[in-house]
């Protein structure tokens, strides 16, 4: 060949764009991002900053909950546990509860600076046996499981789980009807009235209906927390439960069959219930991500939106929210559907 | 596109002439295609492996990435280059109108749809490389002939072909990118530069699998370059060390991570599968991927000096063809195509065979993809709607005893694919059929065209 020197470049820089990509996976972190929000006399400024070209979201919310201070993940291998299994994509692990647990605590960790705890059985009663001791009302738990161990839930109303809801604790369930059965570490045991027990009235889907092809009506939730996961099998009827409870105690999210929501929250006691319908996928996990970091409950109400871009610069804005009686709350994020930073703000 | 239609038209126009005109129509389609076609799936994931890398994680630490880490770290370069340069906003969105896309009998597709800046970012580095390879084959056919008039044309059947050209600029599929670096290891072993070499080829194996295919030919070369004056220990010692670093370096993370399973998972993947015909096709293609490695192998180690060079771009896309029978797959092809035109010009033989193969593997693609093509179009613009471009791919999976006609038109055009890919390695021995069968020696002449080219071969 005569012109070697070209292909010499050529060479030289494929290795360069494959070396520097290289550095770049493994040294990107989320030092380039950040942000933070304050609320004086009625008017919340808020500031974002990224070192990339990203888009961002911010919603400032109202809610009568405590600020969630930590979060149990439920995880205990040596007890039975009951989930769908689900096809990945050629290459991928299996989703598993594992997996998906460690996808979840990576994913949680750059979206929120709240302390994320994995718990096994004993661990998870002893935390909640200590929270309804103190009326700690700052604790979350997520369970995905597809049923409570036999140590915190037996299908008695005076269980700890109630107990700890009562308290205040927030529960966010996916990946089978919630409460229909316990686990032990040899067998799952059917639970009687599981329905009545946590929501007072039979609204589950425990029907055919498994996708929704429409977004929830009532609120714009779904293109504010970028929520992608249309799944409705093990969901909530919104209207069955909001004709039980009333409006003020039930709140919807994401996608409807015109029953059943993707996401419905709602009250027990002093803390709530969230359901994120469906089996394992990386979609539920993204939405499942988005409600625990943004601590939306039941009763937020929203107070203001915002989104655009923000490329290599800091952002400042200010949103004037008036006089509010709850606690006021900001969860801002980078990247929507793509969320790649998020932070949560009480701004109490 | 030439090759169809007649080049003498064109015969007034110099070597550089056609090259810009290859080019400059090349690149028109391309940008044509590249903001208003897009294939749903593969470019969502590319949105989420930059999203896992942006958030702090590497390839492995979130769901997104199955492969090898090549292609990974070339997105973290391209996004290295978004968040420097661009100001993408939006990756993309989930759009309700597009949510009977995910329940269509074909699974691979997604409502939530790439934005077509994203799109446009993502299928310019593939054009680029594109540009790449058709400067490669070029080169290698200018080494291989002499005749500028013939490089041009090879740079122009590479840049016109249709499998390239939607690889790139409708699906954004990087199989462009496996066929620059085998590209660039047998240019390195014709400059004798045995250490970088072997890089290239780590690095090509480590892109996707199917070059690994091609090691025995390769060392093969090595030895019949170097059996007379002893320095074949010494080349191919060379050549592993590249290799090695090469893959120490790129897998290093991965070790250090304990994510080693992960980043070799689509391999062992594709290799294991509960579907037992699936899993009959997948042992098949590799006793063939196997035994062209070994017999091309072979030929290769018996070639003489003197042939050695003519006999490495043959043997390699021998080998690269048997490798892509493991999986009947449109793109995978693409990783013979410079070497398939190389060889075709340097022997005058018939492009019949190469526009059939490609045309099939485009129509398998296109077939495939169908009207999912215009989702990115529809949610971003006005110029068509979701629910066209929805009810029109539910239209198309009607059904015909039992199979959709998606299926089945792809069926067809797999087939052809197939069969002609096949045919590559079949017309290679058209000589040994030809004395024993002159009947169906003189079929396989009339496909394959051209001048008889026996590789020498020593005792």
């Amino acid at each position: 060949m005569k012109s070697d020197r070209v292909i010499e470049i050529i060479a030289a820089v494929v290795i360069a764009v494959i070396l520097i990509g290289e550095v770049i996976v493994y040294t990107t972190d989320q030092g380039r991002y950040s942000s933070g929000a304050v609320l004086e006399d009625g008017t919340v400024t808020y500031t974002m900053s990224s070192g990339g070209s990203e888009s961002y979201n911010v919603i400032i919310s109202e809610s009568s909950l405590d600020t969630m201070t930590e979060i149990y993940v439920y995880y205990d291998e040596t007890y039975v546990s009951d989930y769908e299994e689900v096809s990945v994509p050629v290459g991928a692990r299996a989703l598993d509860q594992e997996y998906y647990i460690e996808q979840l605590v990576k994913q949680l960790d750059y979206r929120t600076s709240v302390e994320i705890t994995v718990l096994d059985a004993s661990g998870l009663d002893a935390a909640m046996a200590a929270d309804i001791a103190s009326g700690d009302m700052s604790k979350g738990l997520i369970v995905i499981s597809g049923a409570l161990p036999d140590l915190i839930y037996t299908g008695n109303s005076a269980d700890d789980i109630f107990q700890w809801m009562n308290v205040g604790g927030r529960l966010y369930w996916l990946g089978n009807m919630i409460g229909c059965q316990y686990a032990t570490v040899e067998e799952l045991v059917p639970v009687d009235n599981y329905q009545i027990l946590f929501f007072g009235v039979e609204c589950l889907n425990d029907g055919d209906s498994e996708k929704a092809y429409d977004a929830v009506g009532s609120n714009d939730l779904r293109t504010d927390m970028s929520l992608s996961n249309n799944s409705v099998k093990y969901a909530v009827d919104v209207a069955a439960l909001t004709a039980y409870k009333g409006a003020d105690k039930v709140l919807d999210a994401g996608y409807s069959d015109g029953t059943y929501s993707s996401i419905v929250m709602t009250d027990y006691g002093n803390g709530m219930i969230c359901i994120i319908s469906g089996d394992y996928s990386n979609d539920q996990r993204a939405d499942l991500s988005q409600m625990v970091a943004s601590q939306l409950a039941y009763d937020s109400e929203i107070l203001y939106e915002d989104s655009g871009n923000v490329n290599r610069t800091t952002v400042t804005k200010t949103a004037d929210i008036g006089e509010t009686a709850g606690n006021v709350s900001v969860y801002l994020y980078y990247g929507g559907y793509y969320t790649v930073y998020g932070e949560y703000y009480s701004l109490v | 596109m030439i090759g169809l239609i007649n080049v003498r038209f064109f015969s007034d126009w110099s070597a550089k002439k056609l090259i810009v005109l290859f080019l400059i129509v090349g690149l028109l389609i391309r940008f044509v295609l590249m903001p208003f076609l897009t294939y749903d799936f593969d470019i969502y994931h590319w949105a989420v492996i930059i999203q896992n890398i942006d958030s702090g994680n590497n390839l492995y630490d979130l769901a997104g990435y199955y492969y090898t880490p090549v292609w990974g770290y070339i997105m973290g370069f391209i996004s290295m280059f978004k968040d420097l340069f661009l100001n993408i906003g939006t990756m993309g969105m989930t759009f309700v109108d597009m949510l009977p896309i995910e329940s269509l009998n074909y699974p691979y597709h997604v409502a939530t749809i790439t934005s077509i800046g994203f799109n446009i970012m993502m299928k310019f580095f593939l054009v680029i490389i594109d540009v790449i390879v058709g400067y490669m084959v070029y080169r290698f056919v200018m080494d291989r002939t002499g005749n500028e008039r013939k490089a041009a044309v090879g740079f122009g059947l590479w840049f016109l072909c249709p499998i390239v050209l939607y690889m790139s600029s409708v699906q954004g599929m990087f199989d462009t990118i496996s066929a620059m670096l085998l590209l660039l290891t047998v240019f390195m072993l014709y400059r004798d530069r045995c250490f970088f070499a072997g890089a290239f080829f780590a690095t090509a194996v480590l892109l996707k699998f199917f070059p690994a295919f091609c090691l025995i030919v390769l060392v093969g070369y090595l030895y019949a370059k170097h059996r007379d004056d002893g320095q074949f220990m010494k080349k191919f010692l060379l050549a592993m060390a590249g290799a090695l670093v090469m893959l120490v370096v790129l897998m290093l993370p991965q070790m250090i991570e304990g994510q080693l399973y992960d980043a070799l998972s689509f391999i062992i993947g594709r290799a294991s599968t509960a579907d037992l015909w699936k899993s009959l096709f997948t042992a098949g293609g590799i006793i063939i991927a196997l035994a062209g490695m070994l017999g091309f192998g072979y030929l290769m180690f018996r070639t003489k000096k003197e042939d050695a060079d003519d006999a490495l771009m043959i043997y390699v896309l021998l080998s690269a063809v048997c490798a892509v029978l493991m999986s009947i797959t449109p793109q995978y092809i693409i990783v013979f195509i410079p070497f398939f035109i190389t060889y075709l010009l340097s022997v005058n033989g018939s492009r019949r065979l190469f526009w059939i193969i490609s045309v099939a593997a485009f129509a398998g693609a296109i077939v495939l993809n169908n009207f999912s093509l215009f989702c990115s179009l529809s949610e971003y613009t006005s110029l068509v709607s979701a629910e066209w471009a929805i009810s029109s791919m539910q239209a198309l999976e009607g059904t015909l005893f039992g199979f959709t006609y998606v299926d089945i038109i792809n069926c067809i055009a797999n087939l052809i694919q197939y069969i002609g890919t096949i045919l590559i390695v079949v017309l290679y021995f058209a000589d040994a059929v030809n004395i024993r069968w002159p009947k169906v020696g003189r079929v396989l002449y009339a496909i394959r065209g051209g001048e008889r080219h026996e590789i020498g071969q020593s005792d």
